[in-house]
């Protein structure tokens, strides 16, 4: 079985050009029905994310392939783009070294960022989409089937998708979980209505939290973002009675001074009765004066805690890689050795069936000469296992070689120049 | 029949096995392995614990019908027990965290420290009524909660000085959130409070029942007398002080009455409810309160009378 892989991605090509390639979900089909009308006998799968454009493309025999500037060719014109201008930004890739790549982007350890959960689904929402269209054959069964076996085992075995690496997602999974053992009796609050808070929320939703409040200084704006996730909002006059009644502020404002001064929140505390509190200020500039968090039952995180967090998070995923790396050769290995078993198993077929099919023609020739006619069926029935022991022998000997070295490098060759003396296809 | 030492090594592995976890994985299939078989260990170390332990029953109740022969061996070794299972229920519960290097050196120590004392009981003179039993039980029950309690508030205040520090926990040292260890703390102090005051008045009653008074004047009554009351000051301080704000109200109080409850067990095993005689029929008459209630204050500090 041959594969071959022709993409870009965030390693080598900058996001306007990656754009210009990104294929819709309808485009991918359109694509791919285009491919096959152009190579009949070629299955295909098309990738394509934020970070990548890869066309993968497999058939049983290296003929039936198109070449990998064919592929260029091919996705720049389903573009309307000159391959000439774009043709250094693609990678190219054949056997071995695109079954290697693929396993690496499904474990995700080739994405942008390393141990990202999303690329797994993506490449597996990918392969079913070729399926259901029919694009994909036995050889993308294989590889992108045994992608995914990939992407769970380096999961199980590395510790690659285990810390978060986001501010947000750190924030609240790692810090307020380290005070909070739940949060569906906890009261939240977010000030500031910013794109920070938008990606704090699903993270806050997802721990449990049920009573959270919005308040901002434009009431519209944080009606629409509490709209968005059906939650509270409350003006910015009630920004104070909110802090008071808080277990966790999540702050994310424009505003460039701190909106909570120390001596306006030492009052706030002691209205309080200096009940526990985690101010996760993910604002830059900060919206808590840092000297807050020296308070007694103030755990008051910014940005840049989370970040060294965050940092040493990646480190840790990226500590991983040659674990994961290691897992990706053995699987490699595994899968091509599976198909060089099978490649042989079928030459073995093929030899058995031309010989047996010598054997046939030959015996129905020779019983049909006069002086045969009238043998009896003892004899016919010796002649018969004369010709099989004879076939067996000559045999014997030729694919108990390919046996033996089937794990082997001689056995591409052996079996070529068998598939060659025999004429076997 | 597995003998003390048995189990001591078991739950010597668990604990090296808990040291170990700072330098495994937690996550991925090392982490999985490592937790099963720190589960394999503790549950073997359980078992041959839980054997031994019935073992003991079976001797001290086969001398007459009604009466229990009990040695200080035994209440550690019953001590010991009640603190692994609370280990075994917090492994499985929460075996991310790394509860069992503060719950562990205690099933150790008492452990140990029965292994010191004699198993053997003292006759047909150490045997206790029903009431007796409940009282021994109940002031057991109160210094294991006790000292569970203790390793709640370290644990809280290890993981508070973590997060003031902006160290997140997410690491192979993971400790419980602050609310959990806030929480099981101020039940381990509540919990210890009923228990004390349970065996107080168990304590009271078996002698009421046997002697028809109390010497209320003893020292060790008055030490046990004394480490109760605190147990209900110290529960109505962390309430009042949680109301008002304080998160580490309950911790202080934990971590303090570990220390009064070692100091009362200590004090207690000074005087002659520490039971330096033999317990009997004969003499229970004297001291019967005294010596009950040392038996099981200083079966967790294991002090032999």
């Amino acid at each position: 079985m041959k594969l071959r892989m022709i993409g870009c991605s965030h390693h080598t090509t900058p996001v306007e050009i990656r754009e210009k390639f990104s294929f819709t979900e309808q485009q991918v089909e359109g694509a791919l029905n285009l491919l096959r009308d152009q190579y009949s006998d070629c299955e295909s799968v098309l990738l394509s994310t934020c970070n990548r454009v890869e066309l993968y493309v497999g058939a049983s025999t290296e003929v039936d392939l198109p070449t990998t500037s064919q592929l260029i060719q091919f996705v720049t014109d389903f573009h309307q783009l000159a391959p000439q201008a774009y043709e250094e930004h693609f990678a190219r890739l054949d056997g071995e070294d695109a079954i290697e790549h693929l396993f690496s982007v499904s474990s995700s350890i080739d994405s942008l960022v390393v141990g990202e959960s999303q690329i797994a689904s993506q490449v597996h929402e990918a392969y079913e989409q070729a399926v259901k269209q029919g694009f994909a054959g036995p050889a993308m069964h294989a590889v992108f089937q045994h992608a995914n076996r990939v992407a769970k085992r380096v999961g199980h075995e590395t510790e690659i998708h285990t810390r978060r690496i986001s501010v947000p997602s750190v924030a609240v999974s790692e810090m307020a979980r380290d005070v909070f053992e739940r949060f569906d009796d906890k009261k939240v609050l977010v000030i500031g209505s910013g794109e920070m808070g938008r990606e704090t929320l699903p993270y806050l939703m997802n721990e449990g939290a049920k009573s959270i409040t919005i308040v901002n200084r434009s009431l519209e704006n944080a009606q629409k973002l509490a709209e968005e996730f059906g939650v509270r909002s409350e003006p910015w006059d009630r920004l104070d009675a909110n802090v008071i009644s808080a277990d966790l502020i999540v702050s994310t404002t424009g505003a460039t001074e701190p909106i909570i001064t120390e001596s306006r929140f030492r009052k706030l505390q002691t209205a309080r009765n200096n009940r526990m509190l985690v101010i996760l200020d993910l604002a830059v500039p900060r919206d808590f004066e840092a000297s807050i968090g020296r308070l007694p039952y103030v755990y008051l995180y910014s940005v840049d805690d989370l970040q060294v967090v965050c940092n040493r998070n990646r480190t840790f995923r990226e500590q991983q890689l040659p674990k994961a790396k290691r897992i990706i050769k053995e699987e490699v290995e595994r899968i091509v050795s599976d198909w060089k078993i099978r490649a042989s198993g079928d030459t073995i077929r093929a030899l058995r069936d031309r010989a047996a099919e010598i054997r046939t023609s030959e015996l129905s020739r020779l019983f049909g000469k006069q002086a045969l006619q009238n043998a009896s069926p003892e004899v016919q029935q010796e002649i018969e296992h004369a010709f099989d022991r004879l076939v067996n022998k000559i045999l014997h000997q030729p694919l108990q070689s390919i046996r033996d070295v089937s794990q082997n490098e001689q056995r591409d060759s052996l079996v070529s120049a068998l598939r060659w003396l025999f004429k076997i296809r | 029949m597995p003998n003390a030492t048995c189990f001591l090594i078991a739950y010597s592995v668990v604990f090296v096995l808990e040291l170990a976890r700072w330098r495994i994985p937690s996550t991925g299939k090392i982490g999985w392995w490592t937790r099963v078989i720190l589960v394999a260990a503790a549950s073997v170390s359980l078992f041959t614990h839980t054997l031994y332990l019935l073992d003991r029953i079976f001797l001290a109740t086969s001398g007459t019908n009604s009466t229990w022969a009990i040695s200080w061996h035994d209440w550690g070794i019953l001590s010991a027990w009640t603190l692994a299972v609370a280990y075994g229920w917090l492994l499985i519960r929460r075996s991310e965290n790394w509860i069992g290097i503060f719950v562990l050196p205690f099933v150790l120590m008492l452990v140990g420290v029965a292994i010191i004392l004699s198993p053997k009981t003292l006759g047909s003179a150490n045997s206790a009524t029903g009431w007796r039993l409940l009282h021994g039980i109940a002031m057991m029950g109160g210094t294991m909660l006790v000292s569970l309690g203790f390793a709640m508030a370290t644990m809280y205040f290890l993981q508070a000085w973590r997060l003031k520090n902006k160290l997140t926990s997410r690491s192979r040292f993971q400790l419980p959130s602050l609310e959990y260890s806030q929480s099981y703390g101020r039940i381990c102090l509540l919990g210890s409070a009923a228990s004390i005051g349970f065996g107080m008045v168990s304590g009271v009653i078996m002698n009421l029942t046997r002697d028809g008074r109390v010497e209320w004047l003893d020292r060790g009554i008055l030490f046990s007398a004394g480490l109760f009351v605190w147990l209900v000051i110290a529960s109505a301080i962390q309430w009042q002080l949680s109301r008002r704000g304080s998160g580490d109200a309950t911790a202080w109080m934990n971590i303090l009455s570990f220390l009064i409850v070692a100091a009362a067990v200590a004090l207690v095993l000074s005087t002659p409810h520490g039971g330096n005689k033999m317990f009997g029929p004969s003499d229970e008459g004297q001291t019967s309160v005294n010596r009950d209630l040392l038996i099981e204050a200083s079966s967790s500090e294991g002090k032999n009378p």
